[in-house]
């Protein structure tokens, strides 16, 4: 507090074209800092990280906002975002302020792994480029060609990690018992880029996205499935401006549509005391909430209760803007926080429909050890579990 | 006037089941002698009034006296024209609806009402407005900007004769500097163009819009209807006749010498927002030393206002310019960098896409205090603040100007503030009176100063109860930023509010009718010359200043200047003045009509003296919303407490009564009294009465005051029944039955 | 003081080899990055100079790309850069490079030039010591603790089982372990990053060095990839079985027993 701070105006400008032009809209109302996740749990990040103040840094071209702690704490959620008085788009410029630094080769350790693996494999988990169909054998999955409708899009995730795997293949009994055309292109995809565009390379994300629209346009690709709502971000929103339009839909979307139109339902019963978190990116940056409510209701014997932060007020579960590969120590991470929200409503079963929140609320289950009292499922699972009757 | 009298007491509402009716009539007919007395269930239902009304045709009934409900309700109904006249007694809300029925004590309060009734009517006579001489309906406005240009256009417009007087040569004020108008229409996001030309030109349309420039004011001596204006100008004097007077001399930017903490004077490129206007006007925005364009720029608000050493208010219109003058900057480039220094930003309203449109722009805002300013050795300036959101010092880079966004001061405050003057002639001094500079605006020829009263931070008088144009000073009012910082589009509509008050006042005063709050009260003080002394107490007491004096020191009444309160009637010692319908004698009988029981019936009484405006409605309330309280209490309404002569207090005492309450409006800053100082007077003036009780052994606590508003209703109750505790500690008056 | 830091941009340590039409390794779409070691190298540079006062030089030898390395030390603190590029040092071997650097930095004032250890790409660790020997300079490879005193140094190295620890007389050529002095390669400013855009980074060819062509010693003659892993064996069965069967597999298959 001592020392006098200088403003620099070049660097407000470098910030601002680096994509920051609405750093300026702020009034400084600090409604963003006290909606913020963070202010929920403790610790070092959460004491750290102001996302008022970093605005207020960018806007002023005032050193301090490139610590770890500060510059990467933010995840993404849309809390901010929406509420804000002056429609200030806050997650870009935490984008462009990342981009500032990581633009110029500098990411932090942890992420470099991750950025190298997409730029080597197309995806972010050092899996094999070859591999990345792999999850498909023994499911007879058509391939996308020039007539099928759909094109179904599997998050990087759902192709790579064991657990994740069984989402994709959820969805996709769910496609064929609902008799939808689609087909699927994985071999030859990148990952969506959603996460590394936020960490703010820009660069690479261009790389995987041109490579993705290149491929889509070359198959005659109209419209897309998505398993995860960051696809669904991505495709719907970061593609158009580098010239990729398509229709795309998540998963949810199409098959609450099916079973309005009575071309999909569930017999079997389930005794079941269902919850539902809405993934930030499926709720508030999309806006689609009553598609897997309606989808769950719709099966029978199912006791559905909202969470006390639902719709637009849901809590992140701290994966997005690429903290899903941050390491937080226990007693600090969001998804505890929608556990313990589970078990008070009494919930026996915490369903979502988005591969990243099942990463870190499986995790925080496990870690509070609720295990034996909530079962967290991917909404897809769910739904399989009611196809047939015993 | 020959007096027939009738009598009509009302059944309704319950008042039948309550009380005896045929004893009050009895009270009227025995007691009261009157000729005509009748009982309806519903007199003011259709069949009831065509009784009286027929009384009044056929019989020759010419004074009426309804017992029934409150003189605040169906006044409308029991109006039966000038040529009668009409009391109200209460018996409904203030007796029957608050107290027990069938009860002997209840019927001695309704008796008794109708006895005060009875003796009050035998002073009224009817009243006779007052004509002034030579009247006239013409309106003066002081001040050529834009309040007084849309207030003389109002007027005109409306069909008045006007007068404007500007002292500078040209009209416009204020807007006359000003390069571009802050936004007063969607999308509010640009600046306007200056009108005050095309506002100007319209004076010209009106023929009966008399236009001085150059002109100032040398006196305004008379009264509303009847003032005579002396005019200035360089050629000489011109008089004008008018009938009301509007102050719009509006205010000029604080002086800026007084700011070298922010640099002003000591730095060449510091300089003040109307200078910066003033550079906008001429083209390019360039530095008045060296000529450099100017590519940066920073705006320091708050400079020397809402700071005890400067000005310590808010000056409401600074933020908004500032943001106006912003954009300017960033019209001539795009690229310029601005800096808005603020403590808080106000940008009211609509103004606030203003504030959006100028940070999307790239405006750089903070909030902070200004630790310093320095010069480099190109004569930029580099600018520090505390800045409040990270928590540190910041320091910009180097700007090529600074512009200090000054406040307001109203042309009101400046000028000597004369000693008040309070001294009457026994040299007590009256509480303390209003402060008036002279700051050589309107030159009243009052006695009570030259000026209107100034208000706090030395903007001129006004929001005198409800209206914000309203003053003290009957006919005279004060519209735009001479009363209250505000910007144009407020100072236009103030200017409109004013000309229509001004233009009510010279109608109802050409009627002989005061105006607010007393509107359509014909009756005015009079004065029984021969037996004054020329203490002056009126003079000075009166809050309007509505009395001047004459070569022979006696008081010189200006009915249209007066407010009707009767504050100079409960001043005056020697009790010369009265009303045609509001006198001293006519109190003093109603309090002698009161039965006062003997000593050993252990029955006392209390007299409630309650002002019309809060006190009596509160107690009425207490009434409707059916609260109970004792029923020693026997109510007179009056104006004002301040109108309450000391005499009442010896009349009531001699005649056995046990005890005084004064029910009326709170007093000082945040006033409600009606006529400003009434309750305050009176609290004054029983000061001095609580040593003539001691000497007579009477105990001081007899008489006691007490505040009440309208909202109080439900305080009424304990207000009485703790003074009728007090009185049955003291004691009964030992005067009763003297 | 003047130091010069050997930076090498090399293959992201994720990078996938693939080998274009004519056998060599393709570098179309590999993302590059600064050798890691060399990072550290940068570190301990710049804090050096942070004590001691002067400059950091940073200087690499490498196609255009190689530009964007020279940034990155720029930004995290060096004051100049300079880059040899020219196209007849595409096939250079550790010879080569070693003539052009040296020809390079013994036109640089010089007390201490620093790299890290070895390249994560080839792997070969032998530049920045036959620079040493170009230079007739005294060099320390492998360096964990380094700290100077006016104009002697004193190093410790990584050996076979331990440490060694060396005093040594200014100018030396060092090359960094992971971790030298226990610092991590410092994140920079957007400051500094926006500085480095106006910073020197001078670029020469062979020609600007006074160099004719330069023939490598060494040539490459084929490139393989490694034999793939093989897929595991699960050995089935009761755990006592089972362990039996995995003796005999690792004495007789594996011979590792």
């Amino acid at each position: 507090m001592d020392e006098i701070k200088n403003v620099s105006l070049e660097m407000k400008d470098y910030i601002a074209s680096s994509g920051a032009e609405t750093l300026s809209w702020c009034m400084q109302c600090g409604l963003c800092t006290n909606l913020c996740p963070w202010r929920l749990v403790p610790g070092e990040v959460s004491e750290n990280f102001n996302i008022r103040k970093m605005q207020r840094l960018g806007q002023l071209g005032l050193e301090g906002f490139e610590e770890e702690n500060i510059l990467f704490a933010c995840v993404t959620c849309g809390m901010c975002q929406i509420n804000c008085p002056r429609k200030v788009e806050i997650i870009d410029n935490v984008r462009s302020m990342r981009n500032t630094t990581v633009g110029a080769g500098f990411l932090p350790p942890h992420l470099r792994p991750i950025a190298g693996s997409l730029h080597a494999n197309g995806n972010p988990w050092s899996g094999e480029r070859e591999k990345r169909a792999a999850w498909q054998n023994g499911l007879d999955i058509p391939a996308f060609t020039e007539d099928t409708e759909y094109l179904l899009f599997v998050c990087c995730t759902s192709c790579y990690d064991t657990r994740s795997k069984k989402i994709a293949t959820s969805i996709v009994r769910l496609l064929k018992a609902a008799g939808v055309n689609f087909g699927v292109l994985t071999a030859e995809e990148n990952c969506c880029g959603e996460s590394i565009r936020k960490l703010g390379d820009e660069e690479l994300f261009q790389k995987l996205a041109q490579g993705n629209i290149d491929l889509f346009k070359r198959k005659g690709v109209k419209k897309i499935i998505t398993t995860s709502p960051h696809c669904l971000y991505a495709f719907k929103k970061d593609y158009p401006e580098l010239g990729g339009e398509f229709e795309v839909m998540h998963y949810s979307e199409v098959l609450a549509q099916l079973v309005k139109e009575g071309k999909l339902s569930f017999p079997q019963e389930l005794a079941r005391k269902v919850t539902f978190h809405d993934p930030c990116y499926l709720g508030r940056h999309n806006q689609v909430f009553d598609p897997p409510r309606e989808l769950i209701q719709s099966i029978p014997g199912v006791e559905f209760v909202e969470l006390d932060r639902s719709r637009n007020k849901s809590l992140c579960c701290a994966g997005g803007g690429g903290r899903i590969w941050a390491e937080v120590p226990m007693g600090e991470r969001f998804g505890e926080l929608r556990i313990t929200g589970a078990v008070e409503k009494q919930a026996d079963t915490l369903v979502t429909a988005c591969p990243y929140c099942i990463i870190m609320l499986d995790d925080a289950c496990a870690g509070l050890e609720k295990g034996d009292v909530l079962q967290v499922m991917e909404m897809s699972e769910l739904l399989c579990t009611a196809l047939d009757t015993k | 006037m020959d007096k027939k009298t009738a009598v009509y007491i009302c059944t309704g509402c319950g008042i039948g089941e309550s009380l005896d009716t045929e004893a009050l009539v009895k009270v009227a007919t025995k007691e009261g002698k009157v000729p005509v007395c009748k009982t309806h269930g519903f007199f003011c239902g259709p069949e009831g009034l065509a009784q009286i009304k027929n009384d009044i045709e056929n019989e020759g009934v010419n004074s009426v006296v309804i017992a029934a409900c409150s003189s605040r309700v169906n006044y409308d109904v029991f109006d039966f024209g000038p040529a009668v006249l009409t009391e109200r007694a209460n018996i409904r809300e203030q007796v029957t609806w608050t107290h027990k029925a069938n009860d002997e004590d209840t019927q001695m309060m309704a008796e008794d009402n109708l006895r005060m009734s009875l003796a009050k009517i035998k002073h009224v006579e009817p009243l006779e407005p007052f004509q002034g001489e030579n009247m006239v309906k013409t309106v003066l406005v002081v001040g050529g900007g834009l309040t007084g240009i849309t207030a003389a256009l109002e007027a005109a417009k409306t069909g008045y004769k006007t007068v404007l007087v500007e002292k500078n040569q040209a009209l416009g004020g204020w807007l006359n500097g000003l390069h571009r108008l802050a936004p007063r229409k969607a999308p509010y996001t640009m600046p306007e163009e200056v009108d005050i030309a095309d506002k100007i030109k319209e004076l010209s349309l009106y023929p009966d819009l008399k236009v001085y420039t150059g002109a100032e004011i040398e006196e305004i001596a008379g009264a509303p209807g009847m003032f005579d204006v002396s005019i200035r100008q360089d050629s000489g004097i011109s008089t004008e006749r008018v009938g009301s007077v509007i102050l719009a001399t509006g205010a000029v930017p604080y002086d800026a010498t007084k700011l070298q903490h922010l640099g002003y004077g000591k730095f060449a490129n510091v300089i003040t927002a109307q200078k910066l206007e003033e550079l906008a006007g001429q083209g390019k925005i360039v530095r008045p030393g060296d000529g450099k364009e100017v590519q940066s720029i920073a705006f320091i608000q708050c400079a020397g206002s809402r700071d005890p050493e400067h000005l310590p208010y808010c000056s409401a219109v600074c933020c908004v310019e500032s943001l106006k003058q912003a954009t300017y900057l960033k019209e001539q480039n795009p690229e310029a960098s601005v800096y808005i220094f603020y403590k808080d930003l106000r940008a009211p309203g609509e103004y606030e896409r203003l504030y959006k449109k100028v940070q999307q722009d790239g405006a750089i805002f903070v909030r902070g205090d200004i630790t310093g300013i320095d010069e480099d050795d190109e004569k930029n300036l580099i600018v520090r603040a505390q800045d409040v959101l990270t928590l540190s010092e910041i320091s910009t880079e180097s700007v090529d100007m600074v512009v200090l966004a000054t406040g307001m001061v109203p042309t009101t405050a400046f000028g000597e503030n004369p000693e008040a003057q309070t001294e009457t002639e026994s040299g007590d001094k009256a509480p303390a009176g209003e402060v008036i500079l002279k700051s050589n605006l309107l030159n009243l020829a009052y006695r009570q100063g030259p000026e209107l009263p100034t208000l706090k931070y030395g903007f001129s008088d006004s929001n005198f109860i409800c209206f914000p144009y309203e003053t003290r000073r009957t006919g005279i009012y004060a519209a735009g930023s001479v009363r209250a910082p505000m910007d144009e589009a407020s100072s236009a509509e103030d200017a409109a509010g004013a000309a229509m008050k001004a233009i009510q006042c010279m109608e109802l005063s050409d009627q002989g009718s005061a105006v607010h709050p007393r509107v359509w009260d014909l009756s005015f003080p009079e004065f029984a010359m021969q037996r004054c002394t020329q203490c002056k107490r009126c003079t000075v007491e009166c809050p309007f200043g509505a009395i001047n004096e004459d070569e022979k020191a006696n008081p010189l009444p200006n009915p249209t200047r007066c407010r009707r309160c009767g504050v100079c009637m409960g001043a005056c010692p020697e009790r010369i003045i009265s009303f045609k319908n509001y006198s001293v004698p006519m109190i003093g009988s109603m309090i002698k009509a009161i039965e006062v029981p003997d000593e050993d019936e252990e029955k006392p009484r209390i007299l409630v003296f309650a002002c019309e405006n809060d006190a009596y409605p509160a107690v009425d309330m207490a009434g409707i919303n059916g609260l109970r309280y004792n029923s020693w209490v026997r109510i007179i309404p009056v104006r004002c407490l301040g109108s309450i002569n000391l005499v009442w207090i010896a009349d009531t005492l001699s005649n056995g009564i046990d005890g005084i309450l004064l029910l009326g409006c709170k007093h000082g800053d945040d006033y409600q009294c009606h006529f400003v100082k009434g309750s305050e007077l009176a609290e004054y003036r029983l000061s001095k009465v609580s040593e003539t009780l001691d000497r007579l052994s009477l105990e001081s606590d007899r008489v006691r005051m007490e505040e009440v508003s309208i909202v109080d209703y439900d305080k009424i109750p304990a207000i009485l029944d703790s003074f009728a505790e007090r009185l049955e500690e003291l004691g009964p008056n030992p005067y009763k039955g003297f | 003081m003047n130091i010069v830091v050997c930076v090498k941009q090399t293959f992201d340590t994720e990078a996938k080899i693939v080998f274009d039409s004519q056998g060599r390794i393709d570098p179309n779409g590999v993302n590059l990055i600064v050798n890691p070691y060399d990072e550290f190298a940068l570190e301990e540079g710049i804090r050096l100079k942070e004590k001691f006062g002067g400059t950091v030089t940073a200087v690499s030898m490498g196609g255009a790309r190689a530009q964007e390395a020279l940034r990155t030390a720029l930004a995290m603190g060096a004051d100049k850069a300079l880059l040899v590029s020219d196209p007849a040092l595409n096939d250079a071997d550790e010879w080569v490079s070693t003539q052009a650097l040296a020809q390079a930095i013994s036109k640089i004032p010089y007390d201490i030039i620093l790299a890290g250890r070895v390249a994560i790409d080839d792997g070969s660790s032998q530049v920045c010591v036959r620079l040493a020997e170009e230079l007739h300079l005294p060099s320390v490879s492998t360096v964990v603790k380094f700290s100077v005193e006016g104009n002697k140094a004193t190093a410790v190295r990584e050996i076979d089982g331990g440490t060694e620890t060396l005093e040594i007389e200014l100018p030396v050529v060092l090359t960094a372990q992971k971790g030298i002095n226990g610092n991590e390669p410092r994140y920079p400013s957007v400051a500094g990053i926006m500085k480095a855009k106006k910073k020197e980074l001078k670029t020469m060819t062979l020609a600007d060095l006074g160099l004719a062509a330069l023939e490598p010693k060494m040539k490459i003659s084929k490139y393989d990839l490694p034999t793939p892993r093989q897929a595991g064996k699960k050995v089935p069965g009761e755990p006592a079985a089972a362990a039996q069967e995995l003796v005999k597999l690792l004495h007789e298959e594996a011979k590792v027993l």
